[in-house]
C-alpha cells in the first residue's frame, strides 16, 4: 500500500527551562547531603514550573517583578528593589533600556539592560540566580558557612563564596564570568574553573567583529588558564556580507518606537534565518505585537517560537506570555 | 565510581550527561512536563542511591532509562488519568504547509497522549518506547524488566485498543499508522 502523503512525525520533546535544571541540581545534590530520611525531601513542586513563567496569573508567592520598560532618554537605573530575606517563591528582573538594582539578601545585583535574571531561595538556604538572558554584576556578602550563593548561565554554573563579580550570559550554552574581588568557582561541562580577584573566565574566545574575511585575526589571545572551550568549538568563521544578524537586530529594535509596523517587518525578515538573532527577532515580533494590542499576531508568533527554537533564550518568557493571552481571550 | 563516592563534580557530571536522555523517557512515557521536575529528583535521587550496585555492565545511560521507567510506572499507577494539556496552536503564523502540518501534528499528540491514558501502566509504556520512541522490543524490555515476548504482547494490545478507540477519529488513526510506518 503506498500513500503519498507527508507522514505525521512522533510527537516534540518538550524541553524544560534552564531554571528548571538548575533548580533540579540544586535540590538533588542538597538531598544528596542528607542522610536517607524521606521525609525531608523537598518536593519541587513548592515551586511549580509556571510559578516562574506566568506567576501573575498562577498566583504563586512570587516578588518584585521588575520590568524597567522602554523609557528612552533615561538613563539612570531604576531605582533599587529589596526583595528581603525568606522569598517564599522566586523573583524575575527583566530590563529593558535601562539598568535595574536589586537587594536579595545580602547579595547587591545590577541587572543590566536588555537582561533577565531569576532569583530564588533566601540567604540562609542557599540562592541560585538564573541569568536568562545579557550580564548581571552581583556583590555578595561572605557566606561564613552558609549555603553558597549559585549564579547558572546557559551550561556554566558560577559558585560564589563571597565577592564581586559580572556574569554574561553570551549564548545558549556560553557564558562569560568577570571577578573584582574574592574567587568563585566556575562548573562548565563538568570542568571546574577557580577565577580569582582581577581575573576573567569564557567559555569561548571572545572575538572582535569585523568584516574580515575569516574571525581567527581579530580573536584576541585565550585568557590564560582559565580559557575553557567546549571540546568541539571552532575558532574560525566567515563572517556574513552585510550586516550580521545582531545588526540587524538592533537596527530593527531600534524602530520598535517610531514605526513599529516597519520594526515587525524587520523581525519577520530576520526570524526567517535560523541563527539565535532569527530566534530572538520571532520572540521579539510577538513581544511586540502583545505590546500593540495585537493579540492574534503575538500569539501566533510566539507559538511559532516555541516550536522553532524550543531551546531558544526566551522559551520560558514566550509561555508565559501566551498562557496570559489564552486567559485574556477566554 | 566518584559519583557513587560522593565526588560532587562527579555527580554533577552525571547530572548533566544523563538528564536529556532521563528526560526524554520520562517524557515519552508521559507526554507531558506535568510532575516533570518532582520525577526527575526522584529518578536521580534513586540513581545516585542504587549507584554503588552499578557494576558497569550495561552503559550509564541504559541503568539511568530503567530507573527513570520505574519512576513513571509507580507515577502512572498512583495518580488519576488527567485530561492532556498541551498547548493548542490557534492558526499558524503563516500558511505554509509546514506550519499547518506542525499544527496537525501537535494535535495527534495529543489525542494520542489522551488515548494513552486509558491503557494501564504497562501497555502505556511498553507502546510509548517502542513505538513512539521507536525503541527495539529487547531494550524495552530490558527497561520494564519484562521478557521480550511479554514486551511484545504489550505492544500488540496497546496498539489493538489504540486503534478501536481511533475508530471514530481519523486523525488518531492516521497518527498511529504514521508511527508504525515512520521508516517506509
Amino acid at each position: 500500500m503506498s500513500d503519498t502523503r507527508d507522514k505525521l512525525p512522533p510527537p516534540p520533546i518538550e524541553p524544560l527551562p534552564d531554571l528548571a535544571w538548575a533548580r533540579l541540581e540544586r535540590v538533588v545534590l542538597a538531598e544528596l547531603d542528607v542522610p536517607e530520611t524521606r521525609s525531608v525531601r523537598m518536593p519541587l513542586t513548592r515551586w511549580p514550573l509556571f510559578a516562574l513563567a506566568g506567576a501573575a496569573l498562577a498566583g504563586a508567592a512570587v516578588l518584585a517583578i521588575v520590568v524597567a520598560t522602554r523609557d528612552h532618554g533615561t538613563a539612570a537605573p531604576a531605582p533599587a528593589v529589596a526583595t528581603g530575606d525568606g522569598i517564599a517563591g522566586p523573583s524575575r528582573v527583566a530590563t529593558g533600556d535601562a539598568p535595574t538594582e536589586v537587594t536579595f539578601g545580602d547579595a547587591h545585583i545590577t541587572v543590566a539592560p536588555a537582561s533577565a535574571l531569576v532569583l530564588d531561595g533566601a540567604a540562609d538556604h542557599g540562592v541560585l540566580a538564573v541569568l536568562e538572558r545579557g550580564s548581571a554584576s552581583f556583590a555578595v556578602a561572605p557566606r561564613r558557612g552558609r549555603p553558597p550563593f549559585m549564579i547558572q548561565a546557559g551550561a556554566a554554573q558560577v559558585r560564589v563564596v563571597g565577592t564581586e563579580l559580572e556574569v554574561t550570559r553570551i549564548a545558549p550554552d556560553d557564558a562569560a564570568v568577570a571577578v573584582t574581588e574574592g574567587t568563585v568557582e566556575v562548573t562548565f561541562h563538568g570542568r571546574v574553573t577557580r577565577v580569582t580577584a582581577g581575573e576573567k573566565w569564557t567559555s569561548v574566545p571572545p572575538v572582535t567583529t569585523t568584516t574580515a574575511t575569516t574571525a581567527t585575526a581579530s580573536v584576541e589571545p585565550p585568557q590564560p588558564a582559565h580559557h575553557d572551550k567546549k571540546p568541539d568549538a571552532t575558532h574560525t568563521h566567515a563572517a556574513p556580507a552585510g550586516p550580521t544578524d545582531q545588526q540587524r537586530y538592533d537596527a530593527a529594535a531600534a524602530l520598535e518606537l517610531t514605526d513599529p509596523e516597519a520594526a515587525t517587518a524587520a523581525y519577520r525578515d530576520l526570524a526567517r534565518g535560523k541563527s539565535a538573532w532569527a530566534a530572538n527577532a520571532l520572540y521579539a515580533m510577538g513581544r511586540l505585537a502583545h505590546e500593540r494590542g495585537d493579540t492574534g499576531r503575538a500569539k501566533l508568533a510566539l507559538t511559532s517560537y516555541i516550536h522553532r527554537f524550543p531551546r531558544g533564550a526566551n522559551v520560558a518568557d514566550a509561555r508565559a506570555l501566551l498562557l496570559k493571552l489564552e486567559g485574556a481571550s477566554r | 565510581m566518584r559519583a557513587a563516592a560522593g565526588d560532587r563534580a562527579a555527580q554533577r557530571e552525571v547530572l548533566t550527561s544523563q538528564r536529556v536522555w532521563v528526560h526524554r523517557t520520562l517524557f515519552r512515557i508521559l507526554g507531558n512536563n506535568r510532575d516533570m521536575e518532582d520525577l526527575l529528583q526522584d529518578t536521580f535521587l534513586e540513581v545516585f542511591r542504587s549507584l554503588h550496585r552499578f557494576r558497569g555492565d550495561s552503559s550509564l545511560g541504559r541503568w539511568c532509562s530503567i530507573i527513570a521507567t520505574r519512576v513513571a510506572w509507580a507515577y502512572l499507577d498512583r495518580r488519576r488519568a488527567v485530561t492532556q494539556s498541551l498547548d493548542l496552536v490557534d492558526e499558524p503564523i503563516d500558511d505554509g504547509p509546514d506550519a499547518r502540518r506542525a499544527l496537525v501534528a501537535r494535535e495527534a499528540a495529543r489525542r494520542l497522549y489522551a488515548a494513552l491514558d486509558k491503557l494501564d501502566p504497562a501497555m502505556r509504556i511498553a507502546f510509548a518506547l517502542a513505538v513512539i520512541d521507536d525503541r527495539s522490543i529487547a531494550e524495552v524490555a530490558s527497561l520494564t524488566g519484562a521478557t521480550k515476548f511479554a514486551t511484545k504482547t504489550r505492544v500488540w494490545r496497546a496498539r489493538r485498543e489504540l486503534f478501536k478507540r481511533a475508530q471514530h477519529d481519523e486523525l488518531l488513526a492516521q497518527y498511529l499508522t504514521d508511527l508504525e510506518h515512520r521508516d517506509e
